[in-house]
């Protein structure tokens, strides 16, 4: 809702504007009554800022050009000109309006204010004394440069012709959308009246007078060129000023059009009937709707209480933005800690289930009261232990026995058996040693024990029923020896002392008597040594074949 | 606009208001973010509980898998008296049963000291395994090699114990002369050197 006041000099118009509608109008006198009414007005809203739009004979323009500068030298150069046309006025203005295309190309302004405030001078001060919030003071000539647009004449000359009270014609002069020029002129009658079946009827040719007069000072200011031929845009309802046009259409001079208030009434969004007859209700709809369109002429001092007013909607604003971020924040902040809450809930009721099954579990794992991990390494060491526990004399005896049933003339009188890591180790002294001696010696003589253990043997025998033959008795041992390496069973077979040992460096001696039987007996024996790995749980057959290739392979 | 400009009656409820619902807003949020971070810490420490419970659950379930593969085996060792104190008093039961059922010609024995045996598998987590050798010195007089299979046997089967034949000495008695069968005079002569192994878990403090 905003509150809009109109002052064309003889009255002072309110209005309440909301959403393009105007309404509660208000009409006041410039007299003791007309002010002790408007300042109840005023009062009925006090809290409602109020926009003033003036369209009043006092107010002057100025079009001048100044140097272009910026910044400071700008302002003050400005500040000159508003000097220069309105000294002691407080109510004035200066527009940049674009830069002149030759010569300096200097800057183009329009010095505008009211050359006397004394017609608003007890208006505003009801509105200052009831604190009224003024947003400000706006020219309503200024405020048709948005109005160019609309009648699509903001793209060249135009002289753009309103009425806002029954005696007054304002007269604008637009350049390219700029205002150069406004005279508002005054009659001492009604320029529109009524006839006798009441219709409207404008007095065409005072008007005319007065266009005529405006157009000639335009000229003569050099804002218009002798032979331009000018727009002239007429703003009111067709019906009443459609005798003017048509007066107006044979002068060459002059481009005349009437655009219907009504029309541009709706283009503007105004919603509803003008409040009065004439335009000021057009002005007052731009001047509502734009936000921007605030003020003009008036002072910071004047728009104190405006300050007031807007330093308050603020702090209303910063308030309710302030509550409803908190309110946010803490709405989120607890939606949050009630998730966590229930997170929370949920991780503790899986705790005490986990605690629950490993309760149970730790129940049913307690008969050793022994962790798994202890139970398996025991376990594995056991295991360990039993792999060495396979190895028996008694395999190997197995082994030989079916290869000396081949071989009849082979006695075995001695078996020394011994397991050990070195397979180059001879069954004898070591033979009972225990398996801790042993590891305790391989780790003296820092032994590489990943090639396992083997079974070594050394077995005595002798040969028998060769007769006097001391020839086949060799070939008999030597059968025996190569059955023993071909069986596959041993990775080492190795001939300690042949029967009748031939050795060149041995000594020989003989007995070829009777008595020679007996001696030749003892001579018939031999040694062997025979080595195998210890098989292992699973693979002690591949183990057996590796060591018996290997051992095929270091008899070969 | 200076200080001095501004008409505080005009704005005092506005500021008013505002201070007020910054102080409220303040304590709303202040008073909700307390108790979120309580919250979250609250849901923090049980999740590192629960996250605590689950390691211990896995590691559970791993022991678990563990015990069930291997506490049978287990059982059954124990029961043989591998694992434990050495069975001396078994085995020498034993040995005589044995002589008593083959009614051998020799039949001696000899036990010597108990010693640790060092041992190269990965030690439990908090427990101790020692491993104990005790040697013993067998040797027989025995009619055939038949004899020799029997024994071995028979020790395998009915031992408290898990015992290894380190070394073996088997003589014939008489090279010449012809296999005697006569049951109290032996044909072979043995001696066999065993070696017993024991077992035994040392438990941690925490665990007794």
């Amino acid at each position: 809702m905003r509150r809009l006041l109109f002052c064309s000099g003889n009255r002072m118009l309110a209005f309440d504007w909301s959403g393009g509608h105007f309404g509660n109008a208000a009409c006041f006198s410039p007299d003791d009554d007309g002010y002790r009414e408007f300042e109840q007005y005023l009062l009925d809203v006090p809290r409602r800022p109020v926009t003033l739009l003036v369209d009043l004979i006092e107010e002057e323009f100025h079009a001048d050009n100044v140097p272009f500068v910026h910044g400071r030298d700008r302002k003050a150069v400005l500040d000159r000109a508003l000097a220069k046309y309105f000294r002691t006025s407080e109510l004035r203005a200066v527009r940049l309006q674009g830069r002149e295309r030759g010569g300096r190309k200097d800057q183009q302004i329009c010095v505008s204010g009211l050359g006397s405030a004394t017609i608003l001078k007890r208006w505003l001060e009801i509105i200052k004394r009831n604190r009224i919030a003024l947003r400000g003071v706006v020219s309503l000539p200024l405020v048709g440069e948005l109005l160019l647009p609309l009648i699509k004449a903001e793209k060249q000359r135009v002289l753009l012709v309103s009425q806002q009270s029954p005696e007054t014609l304002r007269q604008s002069f637009y350049d390219h959308g700029h205002l150069k020029l406004s005279r508002l002129a005054h009659h001492r009658s009604e320029l529109v009246s009524s006839d006798a079946d009441g219709s409207p009827t404008v007095y065409a040719n005072h008007m005319l007078a007065d266009i005529r007069n405006t157009l000639l000072f335009l000229k003569s200011q050099r804002l218009l060129q002798r032979s331009e031929r000018v727009e002239l845009c007429v703003i009111g309802k067709r019906e009443i000023y459609a005798p003017l046009e048509a007066e107006l259409s044979g002068d060459e001079s002059v481009n005349c059009r009437i655009v219907d208030s009504a029309e541009l009434a709706r283009k503007l969004g105004l919603r509803g009937a003008l409040p009065t007859p004439f335009c000021e209700g057009l002005f007052g709809q731009l001047v509502c709707r734009r936000r921007d369109l605030a003020n003009h002429y008036a002072p910071w001092s004047m728009r104190r209480h405006f300050a007031h007013t807007l330093a308050r909607r603020g702090l209303w604003m910063a308030s309710a933005a302030v509550l409803l971020g908190a309110g946010g924040l803490t709405g989120h902040n607890l939606y949050n800690a009630s998730l966590y809450t229930d997170y929370a809930l949920q991780a503790r009721t899986e705790v005490s289930r986990y605690r629950q099954v490993l309760s149970e579990q730790t129940q049913e794992s307690t008969r050793f009261n022994l962790p798994p991990d202890a139970i398996k390494s025991t376990v594995k060491l056991v295991s360990g232990l039993q792999a060495y526990s396979r190895a028996s004399p008694l395999h190997l005896l197995g082994d030989l026995a079916t290869v000396v049933d081949r071989h009849p003339q082979v006695e075995i009188h001695t078996l020394s058996w011994l397991t050990h890591f070195d397979d180059n180790v001879l069954p004898g002294s070591r033979a009972l040693s225990s398996r801790a001696e042993m590891q305790r010696q391989a780790e003296r003589q820092k032994a590489d024990r990943d090639g396992g253990e083997f079974e070594i043997a050394r077995i005595g025998g002798g040969m028998t029923g060769f007769g006097n033959n001391y020839r086949q008795s060799v070939e008999l041992f030597h059968d025996f020896v190569d059955a023993l390496r071909h069986s596959g069973h041993y990775s080492r077979v190795l001939v300690e002392k042949t029967p009748f040992d031939m050795n060149p460096g041995a000594g020989i001696s003989g007995d070829s008597g009777d008595s020679g039987a007996v001696e030749l007996r003892s001579r018939a024996t031999f040694s062997l040594l025979l080595a195998r790995p210890v098989a292992g749980p699973t693979d002690g057959a591949a183990q057996v074949d590796s060591g018996a290739a290997s051992g095929a392979r270091r008899q070969g | 606009m200076k200080p001095d400009d501004v008409e505080w009656d005009l704005v005092q409820w506005s500021l008013l208001i505002a201070v007020l619902c910054a102080v409220l807003g303040f304590a709303a949020v202040s008073f909700s973010g307390g108790m979120l971070e309580e919250a979250y810490n609250g849901y923090q420490r049980h999740r590192n509980q629960l996250n605590q419970v689950a390691r211990d659950y896995r590691a559970a379930q791993d022991d678990r898998v563990l015990y069930e593969q291997y506490v049978q085996r287990f059982a059954e060792l124990q029961a043989r008296g591998v694992i434990g104190e050495e069975q001396r008093l078994a085995w020498v039961e034993l040995l005589r049963e044995i002589n008593d059922q083959l009614k051998l010609p020799v039949l001696r024995y000899e036990i010597h000291p108990r010693q640790s045996l060092p041992i190269d598998n990965p030690q439990p987590r908090d427990e101790k395994l020692l491993a104990y050798e005790t040697s013993m010195t067998l040797s027989l007089g025995v009619l055939h090699e038949g004899d020799l299979f029997t024994i071995e046997q028979l020790l395998r089967e009915r031992a408290q114990g898990l015992f290894e034949t380190r070394g073996c000495e088997i003589v014939r008695t008489e090279r010449s002369a012809t296999v005697q069968f006569n049951p109290r005079r032996a044909n072979l002569e043995t001696h066999c050197q065993l070696s017993w192994y024991t077992v035994q878990i040392e438990r941690s403090a925490e665990s007794r």
